[in-house]
């Protein structure tokens, strides 16, 4: 957390979009294996899952080995072949038991018994025979699309057992269970981030990507855990026990073990250069995603703008274009695997070529018999599943790392929270501006210079022509941005060092932009206090103008709204929203322009209504109306960022040639003049 | 800090170990469905999974390329009966085709009638134009060219002749389908098809797998025979090396060291040069057993790409629909829905084919060992198909499930889906309000349904394929336990004359008879497991298709007529007729508004918040049509025109501005992509947008984040109202679009667009009406007319004037109302 509390005059930096530097700049090695050592990390929290999952694993694995050939053998040799049982060879000592329990019985008997055993596996692991069609695996994939965003659901729900029947239906269940909850994690924990992120950030997020990153980027993170932490503890484990076995049975014959063993270092040494065109291709085609969805979403959630311009064929073609894309870039995807297969597949093949031509020889020659020439192909066939697996291990990270290190950079991108952690008392005195400037990191000038007071007990209004800064200050209050210059005090506590829960539950913020949730229009008033009673949302509902037309919806304040709601007009939305905000109670309100859809008989009532409530309030509104601005027991008056005069209206229209009393003469003036 | 610290790992363990080790987790009955639910069977799921078949269908006919000719000439492959007939009667000659002498003319005559039923197909086909009949000859041509080429052929002629001649009997057939002749006025044309990508695909994986088993076939025997135990070569590889006295009949005895060694070498050569033979059809068509190891990218680039276009028609055709669906449908929609249908739904097209073609050739091969173990033993093929009985009852139980759980499980994942972007929609408020943990807890509680539906499905295919297994392999212990007693009783097989003429010498029940009935029966059981996954998956398939489906079926509430007219300029008047609309009759949002607009005037609609004025301006842009009434512009109902040319010619700045995420100069261009730069420079101008335009980093060209989020309301306010002025059209619709702005510089965007409507500077003289909604009297007073809304009826109309003049109007109220506002606030001023 240190580097969080460092203070310096660039905190604002932390706004700097992290788009760029995902798709353009490249992921060193280290980059790479730094954020996929965090993911792995993750474990930690599984680990009973885990150990489990392997445990099991392991044992599946060695079943259709271990297990099945026993029986179909004792069937073949002492049943269809008629071969007496006793003394019988070949068989593994566990199996003697059953062998001295047989011997003496007639064929049919051993088979019968056969036949029983048979079902018992059957219906435990799922098999009989060591064969691929007498034996069951579990899994459960569905069939997916060709982009990343489709092949995602899979991998968020992977499993699979080497068994069927009982045995396997656990182990698959406990597999997915395990998967479901890595992503079920990450997922949470990104999603809290980003939630986290201050304003500023947000502001320059697009939501389609952060849509894309919660729902297709972070399963990359659990595949990949799985891939190394599994794999490649089952593959070593494969590779000693083959290796074991290869070496006991061919003792005289070291060459071969190392070429089957030269398979790993080969496959690492020859995918190695690709490492970087996957990663990149992994990038673009998620970006390309990302865009895709942004797109979507925009013009889903905009279509009432999209309709109303006649936009639907732009909006299609724009669509059109950008899907396109991304599926191009999946292909791009696609054909480096595709290359990166083929060039292995060939280099793998020149090593078979090259074990059979040493094993021929060595038969040509007499060394060997032809019969060990399938024996050996077939251990050298089965190193070659782990040899592959760990080999490939750093170029699979690759096509991983692309979406683990969408989520990281999310991840690390500093939240607001962490700049201070004072627990702001119940305000009593006021807000007060000490010289605050803001720049933005693209170094325009926002504000500059701007000190004033504002108590509690007040109505302050800022006022100034479009574009002069009075939203951008307003902010600075709840802290939605950080001033980069001067100190903004609530009580004479610096908003920087009290914790932001404590800071945003004494302040309310009404925006200019109304945004209702998919709610009830009772739940969307109660949003900020969960536990209002229905006579207090009656009654800021009223105040707001709201409580008539919702009367008269048939479902009444049980209506349901959805987010692109065309139910009610944006008038009444607006009011539901002041209505919101009022009911939060909080020291400190902040109106920004609340009445530009308010007809001037509401207006007038609720502006009375605050008087009211500004008692033991301070509220701050943004206005343009003179009529709301007069009543205010401040004004505050900015022009181009920069903070001209205070003083009460009267007060500013006394002074001659005021910069205050010139823009109320020029607003009044051009109403007269119509 | 560290309580910081302590909270986040409280709350990581929390999460962690949210879902259970292996149990069922909530679904909550709100989001789910119960078995009885499910409307579906397997008609049903069939049809769904065919009606992909128009976004299939362009990859698999491609397009007509016409060689030569006119697109009117009519191409017919009515020529190709007369080739076919030609090649079946000469061929025979040409190729000296003999029946060999063992097996009889029987064959022969065969091979004539499959002929003969080939030609009659290319016949109906290029006679007929019913569907039906072109089906049902399609399928006989399939069943006779595979049973002819197969069967018939290899064995009634000896050689390669027959296979030959057959072979080029069906290609012919083929041709007709790839080419066409057209004779018009001007002399014959023919005309090709191309891009047929799927049947390119398929025959690429057929080549591939030719090449793959004619390389083992050879290979195989030359390192078995040849090479490890010294035997003489194939005749034919004996010959293709030159060296044709080592061929297996020709030389006697083994092969020396030396020449084991040459082979060996030969052997190598052959092993890396097939392999590059067939590396471009295997680039193409399948992405190696190492494809794989991208992430989640297993599949060949070629099918991909075929596959993608389908996705892509389709993934269009959804959005154009949802784009022609009205706003009475979105008022309910989640966005977070179409995004998911997009993706995850409309991709399962893709799967269509593969996974039809995929259960016909699996049951196709459990339909083969079925026969081929009745020859054995009748007991056999009973206990084979007896293997159907278990897994239907599976199947019966287990498809309303699947289908059902498939459904809730597509929801779960579309609702967490909009969760996200709902919260990321409004992540202001949340913070603002401080909501951030209960939108966790939201999210959180959506991820956890999504999961466990997720789980439940999953676990329901994993149990299906366990319990088919099961059931399959109970029913082959039958059969098992009866070869191995029959094999250690030596018991004769039943139909050993037939067994004989397969190729295959079982008359006793032996050690080798044993395996391979054995390997049948499993192998017949596996298929049976296999279909029945591809038939489960396919339900999950069927119900993502059908959730496109639903999208697509939906009737877009405002549609073009048959013969609907452009609308492209205002001639004389807009009349609004006895106009009324609700969206629930009980409740009326306009009750009969009349009302008619000249060219070149500006109206001006007040009324209080929710009286209808927004909506009356929805209806002149077709957003809906209205339920009473009508919408006349020049005396044409608006009903009559086509809706895109509406909404094209006319102009509007919206009350909510939204922007897009793109440049300020494409945003302005979004609907008017041919602007000039001049037109651009003037639509600036009116909006009264230069200040800010230069203050931009990048000016024009400055790209806006999401929604144009990061310039102020004011800024967005000016930029929607010249996004609208540059279209240049003759009717306007500002809906308050100013509000956001002060009064000074309301003032001014407004009396330029006076000027502008009036035709003003550049005096085009275009007759234009614009329509105003606004609260602010300072804007209303410049107006021609004045409509007052109340309750959605007219209840004043006039000018300001006349409007004043009336006692105790409602209009004259609302002014008196804002101007007494406004004469408290001059007031301490004008001391």
């Amino acid at each position: 957390m240190e580097n969080t509390t460092q203070e310096s005059p660039d905190r604002f930096d932390e706004s700097s979009s992290p788009k760029a530097n995902e798709t353009e700049s490249e992921m060193s090695f280290v980059e790479t294996l730094d954020v996929c050592s965090r993911g792995l990390f993750m474990i930690r929290h599984f680990l009973g899952r885990f150990a489990s999952k392997q445990v099991l694993n392991y044992i599946s694995l060695a079943v259709p080995v271990t297990v099945l050939p026993w029986p179909i053998k004792i069937l073949i040799d002492h049943v269809v072949l008629a071969t007496p049982i006793a003394g019988a060879t070949g068989y593994p000592p566990v199996m003697q038991p059953l062998l001295d329990y047989l011997s003496g019985s007639s064929p049919p008997e051993i088979l019968a018994v056969i036949v029983t055993i048979w079902i018992v596996t059957v219906l435990l692991v799922g098999g009989y025979a060591p064969g691929d069609n007498a034996r069951d695996e579990t899994e459960a994939y569905l069939a997916q699309g060709h982009d990343i965003a489709t092949r995602v659901e899979n991998r968020l729900h992977s499993a699979h057992s080497y068994v069927g029947g009982l045995y396997g239906y656990i182990e698959f269940r406990i597999h997915m269970r395990l998967t479901q909850a890595a992503n079920h994690f990450i997922r949470s924990k990104l999603f809290r981030h980003i939630k986290s992120l201050p304003m500023s950030v947000l502001n320059e997020r697009r939501i389609g990507d952060s849509v894309y990153r919660v729902m297709y980027d972070t399963p990359s993170i659990t595949s990949m855990c799985y891939d190394i932490a599994a794999r490649t503890f089952m593959a070593t484990a494969v590779l000693f026990v083959g290796l074991a076995t290869f070496i006991s049975a061919y003792p005289n014959n070291p060459d071969l073990v190392w070429l089957a063993v030269l398979v790993y270092p080969v496959f690492l040494l020859l995918s190695v250069p690709f490492a970087n065109a996957t990663r990149k291709r992994g990038q673009a085609s998620r970006v390309a995603g990302a865009t895709t969805t942004s797109t979507v979403e925009e013009g889903m959630d905009n279509i009432l703008a999209v309709q109303s311009l006649g936009g639907n064929q732009n909006e299609k073609s724009r669509f059109g274009t950008d899907s396109e894309e991304s599926f191009k870039k999946f292909r791009g995807v696609i054909w480096i695997g595709t290359v990166v297969g083929q060039f292995i597949g060939g280099s793998y093949t020149i090593i078979v070529a090259m074990v059979i031509f040493y094993t021929s020889a060595q038969i040509i020659e007499g060394t060997m018999t032809p019969g060990d020439y399938g024996a050996l192909l077939y251990y050298f066939k089965w190193l070659r599943g782990p040899t592959r697996a760990m080999g490939l291990t750093w170029i699979e990270l690759q096509s991983h790392a692309a979406g683990i290190r969408r989520v990281f950079s999310v991840l690390d991108l500093p939240s607001e929270k962490e700049m201070g952690n004072v627990q702001l008392p119940s305000v009593e005195r006021g807000v007060s501006f000490e010289s605050v400037g803001l720049v933005y990191p693209d170094g325009r000038r926002a504000l500059s210079e701007i000190s004033f007071k504002a108590d509690v007990g007040q109505i302050v209004a800022i006022v100034g022509p479009t574009g002069a800064g009075k939203t951008t200050l307003a902010s600075l209050i709840p802290r939605y941005l950080v001033a980069t210059e001067g100190r903004v005090l609530v009580d004479g506590h610096d908003v920087r060092d009290v914790s932001l829960e404590s800071l945003r539950r004494q302040v309310t913020y009404v925006f200019q932009e109304t945004k209702l949730m998919s709610d009830s229009i009772a739940d969307n008033i109660r949003f900020g206090n969960p536990g209002a009673e229905f006579s207090e949302v009656e009654r800021v509902a009223r105040i707001a103008g709201a409580h008539e037309f919702i009367d008269q919806l048939p479902d009444g304040y049980d209506t349901k709204l959805g987010t692109t709601s065309s139910k009610i007009s944006v008038g009444q939305k607006q009011r539901i929203a002041i209505a919101r905000g009022l009911l939060r109670e909080s020291r400190i309100l902040i109106l920004d322009e609340p009445t530009s859809a308010l007809d001037p008989e509401t207006e007038n009532y609720l502006v009375g209504a605050l008087h009211e409530a500004a008692r033991d309030q301070l509220v701050v509104v943004i206005a343009h109306r003179l009529s709301t601005i007069a009543q205010a027991d401040n004004i505050v008056f900015l022009e181009d960022g920069r903070f001209l005069e205070s003083g009460s209206h009267a007060d500013l229209m006394a002074i001659e040639d005021g910069n205050y009393r010139r823009f109320v003469d020029l607003q009044t003036r051009a109403v007269r003049s119509a | 800090m560290d309580s910081l610290l302590e909270e986040e790992r409280a709350n990581d363990a929390r999460v962690a170990a949210t879902l259970p080790w292996l149990r069922e987790g909530r679904i909550g009955a709100d989001r789910d469905l119960s078995v009885g639910d499910d409307e579906g069977g397997l008609w049903m799921v069939l049809s769904l999974l065919l009606r992909s078949w128009p976004y299939i269908k362009p990859q698999l006919l491609g397009e007509w390329k016409t060689f030569g000719g006119h697109n009117d000439a009519t191409f017919t492959y009515g020529y190709l009966p007369i080739l076919i007939t030609a090649i079946a009667v000469f061929g025979v000659y040409a190729l000296d085709v003999t029946p060999s002498v063992s097996e009889g003319v029987f064959y022969l005559y065969t091979l004539y009638a499959c002929m003969a039923v080939m030609v009659l197909w290319t016949c109906a086909l290029s006679l007929t134009t019913n569907a039906k009949h072109q089906i049902a000859a399609t399928v006989l041509f399939v069943f006779v060219g595979t049973y002819g080429n197969l069967v018939v052929a290899p064995v009634s002629v000896p050689g390669y002749q027959g296979s030959l001649l057959f072979f080029v009997i069906t290609l012919a057939c083929i041709l007709g389908w790839m080419t066409q002749m057209g004779v018009s006025s001007d002399g014959a044309h023919f005309r090709v098809r191309k891009s047929t990508h799927l049947v390119y695909y398929f025959v690429l994986i057929w080549l591939e797998k030719v090449i793959y088993l004619a390389s083992l076939l050879v290979l195989a025997d030359l390192l078995n025979q040849t090479i490890l135990l010294g035997e003489p070569i194939m005749p034919f590889v004996a010959e293709l090396i030159g060296s044709p006295e080592l061929a297996r009949g020709v030389a006697d005895g083994t092969l020396s060291i030396e020449q084991r060694y040459e082979m060996l070498w030969l052997y190598a050569y052959l092993f890396v040069g097939l392999w590059a033979v067939a590396l471009p059809f295997r680039i193409l068509s399948n992405s190696g057993e190492y494809g794989w190891i991208m992430d989640g990218t297993a599949g060949a680039w070629y099918q991909v790409w075929i596959m993608q276009r389908i996705n892509q028609d389709l993934r269009l055709a959804l959005v154009e629909r949802w784009h022609q669906l009205s706003l009475r449908y979105h008022s309910e929609h989640r966005v977070g829905d179409s995004i998911f249908r997009i993706y995850q739904d409309s991709a399962q097209v893709t799967a269509v084919v593969g996974k039809l073609l995929d259960i016909a050739s699996t049951l196709f091969g459990y339909v083969t060992s079925a026969y081929l173990l009745s020859l054995f033993s009748p007991i056999l093929g009973v206990v084979c198909i007896a293997i159907l009985i278990p897994t239907l009852a599976v199947g019966y139980w287990a498809m309303p499930r699947m289908r059902t759980w498939a459904l809730v499980s597509r929801a779960a994942t579309s609702d967490m889906t909009s969760r996200v972007q709902e919260s990321m929609n409004s992540i202001q408020v949340i913070k603002a309000y401080g909501a951030e943990e209960r939108t966790q807890q939201k999210f959180e509680d959506d991820s956890v349904v999504l999961f466990n539906t997720a789980f439940r499905l999953r676990s329901l295919i994993a149990l299906v394929g366990i319990v088919v297994f099961i059931g399959a392999a109970l029913v082959i212990m039958i059969g098992e336990y009866s070869i191995a007693l029959w094999a250690f009783n030596q018991e004769e097989t039943f139909a050993q004359q037939l067994i004989a003429l397969a190729g295959l010498s079982f008359v006793l029940w032996n050690l080798a008879a044993y395996t391979w009935t054995r390997g049948e029966l499993e192998g017949a059981g596996m298929s049976i497991r296999w279909s029945m996954f591809q038939w489960l998956t396919a339900q999950d398939i069927a119900m993502g298709l059908k959730r496109v489906f639903d999208i697509l079926d939906m009737e877009p509430d405002v549609t073009d007529k048959p013969n609907a007219v452009k609308f492209e300029n205002l001639e004389s008047e807009i009349s609004f007729q006895d106009v009324r609309f609700f969206y629930e009759p009980s409740r009326p949002v306009l009750d009969g508004v009349s009302y008619t607009a000249q060219g070149r005037s500006i109206t001006a609609i007040v009324g209080p918040t929710g009286s209808g004025k927004s909506t009356l301006m929805g209806l002149l842009l077709r957003l809906y049509d209205p339920n009473g009434g009508s919408i006349r512009i020049d005396g044409v109902d608006l009903r009559d025109y086509e809706v895109a040319s509406i909404r094209s010619n006319i102009a509007v700045a919206l009350q909510e501005n939204v922007l897009f995420g793109m440049s300020v100069l494409d945003n302005i261009r979004f609907v008017a992509p041919q602007a000039t730069d001049a037109e651009i420079a003037e639509a600036i101008r009116i909006a009264c947008m230069d200040d800010f335009v230069d203050d931009l980093p990048e000016g024009l060209n400055t790209v806006l984040g999401d929604r144009g989020g990061d310039i102020s309301t004011g800024q967005r306010q000016r930029l929607s109202i010249a996004r609208a002025l540059v279209r240049d059209t003759s009717i306007v619709i500002l809906d308050e679009p100013t509000a956001a702005l002060d009064a000074a510089t309301e003032h001014e965007v407004l009396s330029n667009l006076t000027q502008w409507s009036r035709g003003g500077a550049d005096a085009r003289g275009k007759n234009r009406a614009v329509f105003l909604i606004t609260h602010r009297i300072s804007t209303i007073r410049q107006v021609d007319n004045i409509i007052y809304l109340d309750e959605g009826r007219i209840l004043e109309s006039g000018s300001h004037d006349e409007l004043m003049a009336i006692e105790s109007g409602r209009y004259r109220r609302f002014v008196e109302a804002e101007s007494s506002l406004y004469a408290n606030a001059t007031q301490p001023g004008s001391v």
